[in-house]
């Protein structure tokens, strides 16, 4: 009977699994992007090279990312941009670009853009990003920059954070190996203390290593910023929002203006069902206006309403801005939405 | 009892650490060396299952989490288990019944571990801490209090899972260090090359199984100590007699 009880207790944990699986998306563009230098100055007839910086800020990845001239008459990209296939989670990736300015185009300040296309996925669903980043261009008779090189040719731009690549996964399942090894190992005096100091090394090389890759920041945000929906205080709602015939009749009743600030996290699994829900009321009574808040980057507004609390950052948040009344969670938002804007009126 | 009053001290450091953000200070880029929930408000530290599962849903080779785990194998291993989680004090304070199971159910925690990754993985989701009774213990609950959460079906199943595993408790001590923590599974792999070590010298043990008795993981002191069972909370070595099993720092001598 004990086995089959503590039998009984596993089971409930494997049969969760199956029960809280669920997913709905954020449709909005997860990498910041930066073009360096601010002004690439070019010559007629010849060309220069700029990088541009992909930040991503989010903890899903981004991928394909792809690239596309637009704009500058008389610019041109020499080669199209290598493709990049993910930026990881918190990390950065930086692409060398060559512009290559034709023989007949004037002197001066002119502005182009670099289109930058990718994909990212929440579970099952993917979406496709399109981001456009202005490039300054100066043509110069006698540019003042050292960038400028023959045509064709690429100025060695080195990537600003360490390429990670297959190897990470060689170091991961030597550690891995060596902890294995440490749990297996028998009595030997000698032997067990050659498996720990070997155990020191590889322990402060993954350790340096990952603080190099940043992967104690991506462990901070993991558990400064706290997801309803994601450690189980409410489930996904994964219909289109809508409004009942009650609670459309008292958004249309609202006579004086309301302010709404919408707080979100791009790898929130609850907040596109809160903003499309506040989208919904305030398409339906101007009178609601709402701005969208990123509670990771904007922590000091989060924490002037209210949005932060105890230490930890709660998403989806919806804030009247009046009142300064907090709403969390998207569970049964359309009452609390309706209750929330029309107190007072 | 001098190693008894120290364990206390050190599980309320424990503690103490686990609510630190009480004092106002945010989350830090700590992992917790135990089961405490990144979620709960007043946590400072981050959870290492709840991480885990957040890089295996990204895809990130964590060095940066295998590391911290290392540092922490090598210094204690399942010691923090006994000396410092918050959950396991809470296992140590519900212990009033002691109800021996023979079956050994012990590679239990081994299945939940693998079971929370391949979980992550699979349905890209952190399952596990949906169905975590500390989770339950520490973000739920207060988060409940704080007008954050409601009672809705997942706040019932963390106290489902949270009730059940306090009725363990209280059958069978430390059951879930026992049988179901990962955080137990995954220290206990240092469990032989920690520097914290139970030392047993046969040449002067009579036999007497005091040990046995007084061992809250239910495990044989004399042949188990560097087992993945052991807990290194020192119960044993306070009720040896003839002071044949000792607590050590440091390097291990020959038994």
């Amino acid at each position: 009977m004990r086995r089959a009880g503590a039998a009984a207790i596993f089971l409930l944990v494997i049969a969760g699994a199956a029960i809280l699986s669920i997913g709905v998306a954020a449709q909005e563009g997860i990498l910041t992007l930066r073009v360096e230098p601010n002004v690439v100055e070019v010559a007629p007839g010849a060309s220069a090279s700029g990088r541009i910086v992909l930040r991503n800020e989010s903890l899903r990845e981004a991928d394909d990312v792809e690239f596309a001239w637009t704009g500058a008459t008389g610019i041109a990209l020499a080669t199209t941009p290598q493709s990049v296939s993910v930026v990881g989670a918190f990390a950065s990736s930086t692409v060398a670009f060559t512009l290559v300015a034709a023989p007949t185009v004037a002197i001066g300040d002119v502005r182009g853009s670099l289109e930058v296309l990718y994909t990212y996925c929440i579970d099952e669903l993917c979406f496709q990003i399109a981001e456009t980043v202005p490039v300054d261009v100066r043509v110069a008779a006698t540019p003042q920059t050292p960038s400028a090189t023959a045509l064709g040719e690429t100025d060695g731009f080195q990537p600003a954070s360490p390429d990670v690549g297959a190897w990470r996964w060689w170091v991961l399942a030597v550690t891995v190996l060596l902890v294995l090894v440490a749990a297996a190992l028998g009595r030997s005096r000698r032997i067990r203390t050659a498996t720990a100091l070997a155990l020191v090394v590889a322990g402060v090389a993954v350790l340096v290593l990952g603080v190099r890759l940043d992967q104690h920041t991506q462990a901070q945000a993991v558990g400064a910023v706290l997801c309803t929906s994601c450690v189980g205080i409410e489930t996904v709602e994964v219909q289109a929002p809508r409004l009942s015939t009650a609670q459309a009749a008292a958004v249309d009743r609202l006579s004086k203006p309301v302010e709404l600030l919408v707080f979100y996290a791009t790898w929130c699994r609850s907040c596109p069902y809160a903003e499309a829900m506040v989208d919904l009321v305030a398409t339906r009574n101007p009178l609601v206006s709402y701005r969208l808040v990123n509670a990771e980057t904007e922590r000091g507004l989060a924490a002037e309403h209210g949005v932060t609390r105890a230490g930890r950052t709660v998403v989806p948040a919806i804030v009247r801005v009046d009142t300064g009344e907090v709403l969390f969670g998207a569970e049964k938002l359309g009452d609390r939405l309706v209750g929330l804007i029309e107190e007072g009126m | 009892m001098r190693l008894t009053k120290g364990r206390r001290l050190a599980q309320g450091a424990g503690l103490l650490l686990g609510l630190f953000g009480a004092t106002g200070i945010g989350m830090t880029h700590i992992l917790f060396p135990g089961l405490h929930c990144y979620a709960c408000p007043w946590a400072i530290t981050v959870c290492p299952i709840g991480l885990a599962q957040n890089l295996v849903i990204f895809g990130t080779v964590p060095f940066f989490w295998l590391g911290a785990i290392i540092a922490y194998g090598l210094v204690a291993a399942r010691g923090f288990c006994g000396w410092f989680c918050p959950f396991g004090t809470l296992n140590d304070l519900l212990a009033f019944r002691k109800v021996r199971i023979r079956a050994n159910l012990s590679y239990g925690k081994f299945v939940v571990l693998i079971a929370t990754l391949i979980g992550a993985w699979a349905l890209t989701d952190t399952v596990f801490c949906k169905l975590c009774p500390a989770a339950s213990l520490e973000a739920s609950l207060p988060y409940l209090f704080l007008g954050v959460a409601k009672v809705n079906g997942p706040f019932l199943i963390h106290m489902a899972t949270l009730g059940l595993s306090l009725v363990g408790m209280v059958l069978v001590a430390r059951f879930w260090c026992r049988y179901l923590c990962p955080m137990g599974a995954i220290l206990s792999l240092f469990n032989r090359v920690s520097l914290l070590h139970v030392q047993w010298r046969p040449s002067s043990c009579t036999g007497c199984e005091s040990c046995i008795a007084a061992c809250p993981m239910g495990v044989d002191p004399r042949s188990e100590h560097d087992s993945h069972n052991c807990i290194k909370c020192g119960e044993c070595v306070s009720a040896c007699r003839p002071d044949c099993l000792t607590l050590r720092v440091g390097r291990r001598r020959s038994e």
